[in-house]
């Protein structure tokens, strides 16, 4: 008889932990509200972001919370195809910001989306050096010189697909000591003293500070444009709609501060 | 109406809720996740992509670094579970600390920490790269040095505990019948441990095999250099590729193979060996 | 270097123990070494073999100094000369027997084929009859004090300790094992010391007893001086005798409890004595017993233990004795626990020595 009992307070247990764990996960897919009123906006937003974006849009969510009290916005940053992935295996946000089309493609042909996406800023390679470039490296075929230790982005990232590119389009061979995960990794490796040089966004050079950028000619450069859109299983439609507006109109600031280039 | 009276050996089965628990947790936590990537295995790809050069590359990297790794935990891990079983100098506990350090740290830490020691520019980095020309970061044996580090702490730990409850009276009998130091270690203490030799040997080269963190932060990323099989994996998932799940099946399959084959002698033995 | 034999002066303190004792070994003789727990007895064991350096004091071993802490020598257990054997064997149980007993010929740098030619010599020697190339799991109490001997004996050592070598072994294969190591030992010349708990072994082997207690000699002799004049209860124990203390004066012992006790001594024996009482000098009887028996008295049975063989009365006050009988005596004196019996002592079985 007791065995009995305990069997029955384990499994009880079993079932209330698999039923609360269950409506913990399906919380977040309650369809979105539409709200028609206009004026006061509330509530939190997650902004999945390219890890190029994460000083400009970090800044950018600072002043959008400051105009719109009870507002708060999160952020996840990473490299594109990972939140691209994520987003397809039903992660709970509200806003993705792309460092390259094809990823937002892929979003909008899974239907993840609300709306159309919309390019904000654009961005373009550049070769990050040691602060004062010691090895003096000023063309893309500099990087080949023996001696010289050069990471990447590996190209199933969209930093690493364009390197490859730009590598491409000036004929340059170049074989890479490391091809890193994201755009933050192989920049860090230059920051940290490990690698001469990678190639890695202007816009990376620039919200580093500890490096030295050095300018890839525009004729074999690529240039790439950065969409915007509001995800399909947003918990706050609004407030995502509204940050989507807010980076639009505020694009000035992060090509004049971060490093993007204008549309 | 009456139940029928089971027969049960008192103390050998355990009780009910236990079995019930235990069956929940294989299923919830082992049995689940690999059967969701048998699932979704694309069975049809195996081939091609097992054919394709870059996951052999991968497959030859991992297993080159995680046997290197293994044998340098044994090489400098029995002496260090020696001092930390049998010493006794203030400090011990400290130094424990230290040997077990990487077993808390977040991988990624622990590839940062090894940059600032053996990078360009780390503290004896700077030294083997001046005087040396040595430069470890993005080969190869940064890889192996990021496995070691992460795994060595569970060798260490195992065979610690194994030196730990061993009967000292056998190592004095060698030492009356002549044997030196190094003899009665060589010719008596491993041989009396080898079955936590060899457990911990197998756990260090698992954790070694599938380390990520430490690996892709101080050695990098290079098909047929440094990058290992988690590494493929992971950008193969980047790029939502399946051959990330049929390498993801490789790597489960592997270590599988392993430790269920050493496993079974390994843990069979140390019943054996705990009974001195 | 001379064979001398063992010279040692031991003072060690371990704990609670306080060890001194000094004791001479000649080439060939056997010591049997006695003592309840926590006498010392393991503790000079490891000092003699290395395994535990001494605080004061001076081992030599034929002339060559092993521990000296006065001039600062110690040789180290691997560089003596000494061969023990361990209680319960503790033979290495990953290697094979041969191995086992080769295992202090190898130590010393001895090729592996000659030293295991040796050992195989041992073993036949000793009587070993399994195979050799087996691990000591599969061997039984018998055989492994056997490797465990010749392991001890392959690498010829000038003095061979013996912990308690038949503690593991059944009644029968004890006393099989026991002739046939009194065999081998008289034919080995190093001094040997053998620790037991047996009394019967310790008597029957022994050359020379020492009963060591509370860290000191209390008693060394023959095993006939032993038996015949125990100096203290665990060596009265031993030898099956009861021991007890009282004060001589003209023939008379008073024992402690004021009891007297007339034994066949001189009268000038006086001061304080050791009584002691050998079981063949008790008799029950059912009522006070005729005769010149001068130590006389009624007393209560305590118990009585019979074990098959033989009748075991434990006698109560006033002077607890434990007397054997035979079971047709028993029966004929219908003794109980509680039931009273009238008890004698012959003097002249009693012996007195000044304690």
């Amino acid at each position: 008889m007791r065995q009995r009992r305990t069997l029955l307070v384990v499994a009880v247990t079993a079932a209330v932990t698999a039923a609360v764990s269950l409506t913990a996960c399906g919380s977040s897919k309650k369809p979105a509200t539409a709200t028609t009123a206009p004026t006061k906006l509330s509530g939190s937003i997650t902004v999945l972001a390219a890890s190029s974006l994460t000083k400009g849009f970090t800044a950018l969510g600072k002043e959008f919370e400051a105009a719109n009290p009870g507002t708060k916005v999160t952020f996840s940053f990473g490299s594109s195809s990972d939140l691209e992935t994520q987003i397809e295996q039903g992660a709970p946000a509200d806003v993705f910001a792309s460092a390259d089309q094809a990823n937002m493609d892929k979003v909008v042909t899974a239907g993840d989306n609300a709306g159309t996406p919309v390019s904000f800023v654009k961005n373009k390679l550049e070769i990050a050096v040691e602060t004062g470039n010691p090895k003096h490296i000023a063309t893309l075929s500099d990087l080949t010189k023996s001696g010289t230790i050069v990471v990447l982005c590996d190209p199933s990232v969209p930093c690493g697909k364009f390197a490859k590119q730009v590598l491409a389009n000036a004929k340059v061979n170049l074989t890479p000591k490391s091809l890193e995960a994201n755009a933050k990794a192989t920049l860090s490796k230059v920051e940290l003293g490990e690698a001469d040089a990678a190639i890695v966004y202007v816009s990376d050079v620039a919200s580093s500070g500890k490096v030295a950028g050095v300018t890839i000619p525009d004729t074999v450069n690529v240039i790439t444009t950065l969409p915007i859109v509001a995800l399909k299983n947003a918990k706050n439609a609004a407030v995502a709609k509204a940050w989507d507006a807010f980076v639009v109109s505020h694009a000035s600031e992060l090509v004049s501060t971060f490093g993007f280039l204008p549309l | 109406m009456t139940r029928p009276r089971q027969r049960r050996g008192a103390g050998n089965q355990p009780p009910l809720p236990a079995v019930v628990l235990g069956l929940i947790g294989l299923v919830v936590f082992f049995g689940l996740p690999l059967a969701g990537l048998l699932w979704r295995a694309p069975w049809s790809d195996v081939a091609s992509v097992l054919r394709d050069p870059h996951a052999r590359d991968a497959l030859r990297v991992s297993l080159i670094c995680s046997l290197s790794a293994t044998g340098l935990s044994v090489l400098f891990g029995i002496p260090i579970a020696w001092l930390l079983a049998r010493g006794r100098f203030p400090g011990l506990n400290a130094v424990r600390a230290l040997a077990t350090l990487p077993l808390v740290l977040p991988p990624v830490v622990g590839g940062v920490a090894l940059f600032y020691a053996f990078g360009r520019r780390g503290l004896i980095g700077e030294w083997l790269s001046r005087w040396f020309g040595i430069q470890l970061p993005f080969t190869i044996w940064a890889a192996i040095i990021a496995e070691t580090f992460v795994a060595m702490p569970f060798f260490i730990i195992t065979v610690e505990g194994a030196l730990r409850s061993l009967d000292t009276r056998y190592e004095e009998a060698a030492a009356t019948f002549g044997a030196r130091r190094w003899t009665i270690f060589r010719r008596v203490t491993v041989p009396m441990i080898a079955p936590s030799i060899a457990a911990g040997m197998a756990l260090t080269w698992a954790r070694a095999l599938g380390e990520f963190g430490a690996t892709i932060t101080f050695a990098g990323n290079f098909p047929g250099k440094t990058q290992t099989l988690p590494l493929a994996i992971y950008l193969a998932f980047e790029n939502n590729d399946p051959a990330g799940i049929v390498l993801s099946i490789l790597l489960l399959a592997i270590s599988i193979v392993v430790l269920a084959v050493v496993g079974s002698r390994v843990f069979a033995n140390r019943a054996r060996e705990a009974g001195g | 270097m001379s064979a001398t034999g063992l010279v040692c002066d031991v003072r060690v303190r371990l704990g609670t123990l306080d060890l001194d004792v000094s004791l001479r070994a000649a080439p060939g003789e056997l010591i049997v070494l006695v003592g309840p727990n926590g006498a010392g007895k393991s503790t000079l064991l490891r000092s003699l073999a290395g395994l535990l350096p001494i605080d004061a004091g001076r081992i030599a071993l034929d002339d060559t100094v092993l521990d000296d802490p006065g001039q600062g020598a110690f040789v180290p257990a691997a560089r003596r000369s000494v061969g023990v054997v361990f209680q319960n064997g503790l033979l290495f149980d990953h290697l094979s027997v041969v191995e086992n007993v080769a295992f202090g010929l190898r130590s010393r740098k001895t090729s592996a084929r000659e030293a295991r030619r040796v050992a195989a010599g041992w073993l036949t020697r000793l009587g070993f009859d399994a195979d050799a190339g087996v691990r000591p799991g599969q061997l039984s109490g018998g055989q492994i004090q056997r490797v465990a001997l010749a392991r001890a004996l392959a690498f010829e050592p000038r003095l061979l300790l013996l912990d308690e070598p038949f503690a593991a072994l059944d009644a029968t294969t004890r006393v099989e094992v026991r002739r046939e190591l009194r065999r081998h030992l008289d034919s080995i010349d190093a001094p040997k010391i053998l620790v037991t708990h047996d009394p019967v072994e310790a008597l029957a082997m022994a050359d020379r007893l020492v009963v060591l207690e509370h860290g000191h000699v209390v008693q060394q002799g023959t095993a006939d001086d032993v038996r015949a004049r125990p100096r203290s209860l665990y060596a009265a124990d031993l030898v099956g005798i009861h021991l007890l203390r009282g004060t001589a004066r003209d023939g008379v012992v008073t024992l402690s409890d004021g009891r007297e006790i007339v034994a066949a001594t001189d009268g000038a024996l006086s001061g304080t004595v050791l009584v002691t009482i050998h079981p063949r000098a008790i008799a029950l009887h059912s009522r006070r017993p005729e005769g010149a028996a001068r130590n006389v008295w009624s007393a209560t049975v305590a118990d009585v233990d019979d074990d098959g063989d033989r009748v075991r009365v434990r006698l109560g006050e006033p002077v607890p004795l434990v007397v054997e009988i035979t079971r047709g005596g028993r029966s004929a004196l219908a003794l109980e626990a509680g039931s009273p019996v009238w008890v004698s002592l012959k003097a002249s079985e009693i012996t007195v020595q000044p304690d």
